[in-house]
């Protein structure tokens, strides 16, 4: 294992900025030289996510250590992007609050988070895969799920490598322009977000099973050599598949189905209480039959908003 | 007549409502159909756009008889970000100006997009006035997405702004608000000026007689036109951008909208613990500095100024 820095910045009063990679390459011109760069914490928020790569970046350096011929590929983990963000609590980039996840590519002479893009993104460029993780943007709990984006250069049959329940398959939105995974696709990088995890929160399980897919990723794309158990034959769904279901007023919002729950419709989802007098205001219902893929998460719910989220299969 | 166009339920005894003032005629036959919407307040550090339009709603109270289209001001639309210093919709931390069109079921401040947009649509005209950011301090303008070139420039024109800025089309900006009223077929101008978190009267002041002009030019107001301002053109000339080659305090050496020469000093950027010398930083090019940084902090690349290297601008 080889640690690289990455990006460089000096701070007017703090600490410099840096960002490391951690590398693992193989030796022998006889594997597969496949290559894969995972990159997290773009966000200051995305602990469960930094995690998960630290505990990747821990898992191969015991393993080529105990055996220097499982590493077969070309490996490069960045666990931590926006480590400003992490040390503060701030999502963004903690001076000008913007997104770094929005300045990709990069450029070398513009503002400081599009320097900061453009440094990692040189790094991270040219590998055969690229996995970024990350969380959702809003207040939901999920099941974990790969995110693919229509960009013409996305393999959708590799999602499934991962083995996680299900991937979803979305056009390209605007807001997608500057994002790492989608200037990867641009690239000619097989790219894919992972989304899991809450914001600012670290479970153990989930932290268990990110790893497990980020190994079985790596096994079948021929980059580690091991033995991994076989994950969930992936559903690939598109935005067909996907029913949105809102409460129709705020208060307290109290979810009953969780995640990752088979329900038929007609069950009872969740239920919405006045804040102020304690009484019931609104029982939410299931309108169709399917997985609980998401649901709100946290306590308070404005009116209107997507409280569950399903997806349906045939 | 204020009205309330959307109203949404907040989890805690309270609403977040989407008002706007609207003026019609006095004399229903004196109306030429035209509607005008005048909005700020998308960014809740942004206040300049606040007092234009709170000097223009005085100015049709008092004038009624004057108006001979339909006038709807908006101008808090992030109003839980304008109350609490918040730039983004507060809680979601969202950028309200890079998530429309919006959609009506879905978090809060998509709902409050959608229903922005179905509000002003079909306007004939919309401007959207922005106050730049608290770390840079801006010229009065008018920004245009080049897509939009051949119908809007002539409308810019009429604002009594100094600079109007064609800037390429960029994927991202296809999620503001101008973007989708664009689409929708409302000639909308992006108006900025001044600096987050503060007025500069007179800039308003600048651009409430832009909007009369507009207003008459466009039948919407029966008074004479102003006398306007010969904005600098983006078209005719070069933008240089000068961003920080250090981390430190910027401290600038010359005065906002001040015509430079090249390689004159901007400034410098001071070490704090005084280890290193301060580094000084110099102008590109001649021209306007139109843009100049108000906040000090600067890291490596942060904005501290920009130029326009045309030599006819006006400067208050």
């Amino acid at each position: 294992m080889i640690r690289q820095p990455l990006v460089h910045l000096a701070s007017p009063s703090r600490d410099a900025y840096r960002v490391d990679g951690f590398r693992f390459q193989t030796q022998d011109k006889k594997d597969s030289q496949t290559s894969v760069a995972i990159v997290s914490g773009l966000n200051g928020h995305e602990l469960a996510q930094m995690h998960v790569a630290a505990q990747l970046v821990n898992f191969l350096k015991v393993r080529q250590e105990a055996d220097p011929s499982f590493i077969t590929g070309d490996i490069l983990v960045v666990p931590a992007v926006n480590s400003f963000g992490f040390n503060m609590g701030e999502r963004h980039w903690p001076l000008d609050k913007t997104d770094i996840n929005a300045m990709f590519p990069g450029y070398d002479a513009g503002e400081t988070t599009q320097r900061i893009a453009h440094q990692l993104f040189k790094q991270v460029k040219g590998f055969e895969w690229g996995v970024e993780l990350e969380d959702r943007r809003d207040q939901y709990d999920c099941i974990p799920y790969v995110r693919m984006i229509k960009s013409g250069f996305e393999d959708a049959q590799a999602a499934k490598y991962f083995g996680l329940q299900f991937a979803h398959y979305r056009d390209f939105v605007p807001s997608d322009a500057g994002s790492l995974q989608y200037n990867w696709s641009v690239w000619e990088t097989k790219s894919y977000g992972l989304v899991f995890g809450n914001k600012q929160q670290i479970h153990r399980d989930s932290t268990h099973q990110l790893l497990d897919a980020l190994i079985r990723f790596l096994a079948k794309v021929g980059a580690i050599r091991t033995q991994i158990f076989a994950g969930y034959d992936t559903n690939i769904v598109t935005q067909e598949a996907i029913t949105l279901i809102p409460a129709q007023h705020a208060g307290v919002f109290e979810p009953i189905q969780i995640v990752g729950s088979f329900v038929q419709k007609g069950d009872l989802l969740g239920k919405v209480f006045d804040a102020l007098d304690g009484s019931l205001k609104e029982k939410i219902y299931a309108p169709v039959d399917g997985l609980v893929t998401c649901h709100y998460h946290y306590p308070l719910i404005y009116q209107n908003t997507i409280a569950y989220r399903m997806i349906s299969i045939g | 007549m204020l009205e309330t166009l959307v109203s949404i339920e907040l989890p805690v005894g309270e609403h977040y409502y989407l008002k706007r003032h609207r003026f019609t005629p006095v004399d229903v036959s004196a109306d030429n159909g035209k509607r005008i919407s005048i909005i700020s307040g998308t960014h809740g550090d942004e206040l300049e756009g606040i007092y234009v339009i709170s000097l223009l709603a005085e100015w049709l109270k008092a004038n009624p008889s004057l108006i001979t289209g339909t006038i709807d001001l908006y101008p808090s639309l992030n109003s839980l970000g304008i109350d609490s210093i918040t730039r983004t919709v507060p809680f979601y931390q969202t950028d309200l100006n890079r998530i429309f069109p919006g959609t009506a079921k879905d978090t809060f401040p998509n709902q409050i997009a959608a229903g922005i947009v179905e509000a002003i649509q079909g306007s004939d005209i919309a401007i959207d006035i922005h106050a730049s950011n608290i770390f840079l301090r801006e010229l009065p303008q008018v920004r245009i997405a080049s897509t939009y070139r051949d119908s809007l420039v002539p409308l810019a024109k009429q604002l009594n702004m100094d600079f109007i800025w064609v800037h390429d089309a960029i994927t991202v900006l296809e999620a503001t608000l101008a973007h989708s009223l664009n689409q929708l077929g409302t000639h909308t101008l992006v108006v900025e000026y001044g600096v987050g978190m503060r007025l500069t009267p007179t800039y308003g002041e600048q651009l409430l007689d832009g909007l009369f002009n507009l207003m008459a030019e466009q039948g919407i107001l029966a008074i004479a036109p102003r006398s306007v301002r010969v904005p600098f053109y983006s078209d005719q000339g070069e933008v240089y951008y000068v961003n920080s080659p250090a981390a430190g305090l910027f401290v600038p050496a010359m005065d906002h909208c001040q015509m430079v020469v090249k390689d004159q000093l901007i400034g410098h950027i001071h070490d704090p613990y005084g280890v290193e010398s301060p580094v000084p930083c110099y102008t590109p090019g001649a021209g306007v500095l139109f843009t100049l940084r108000e906040y000090p902090i600067v890291y490596e690349g942060s904005l501290l100024a920009r130029i326009f290297d045309d030599q006819k601008g006006v400067c208050v």
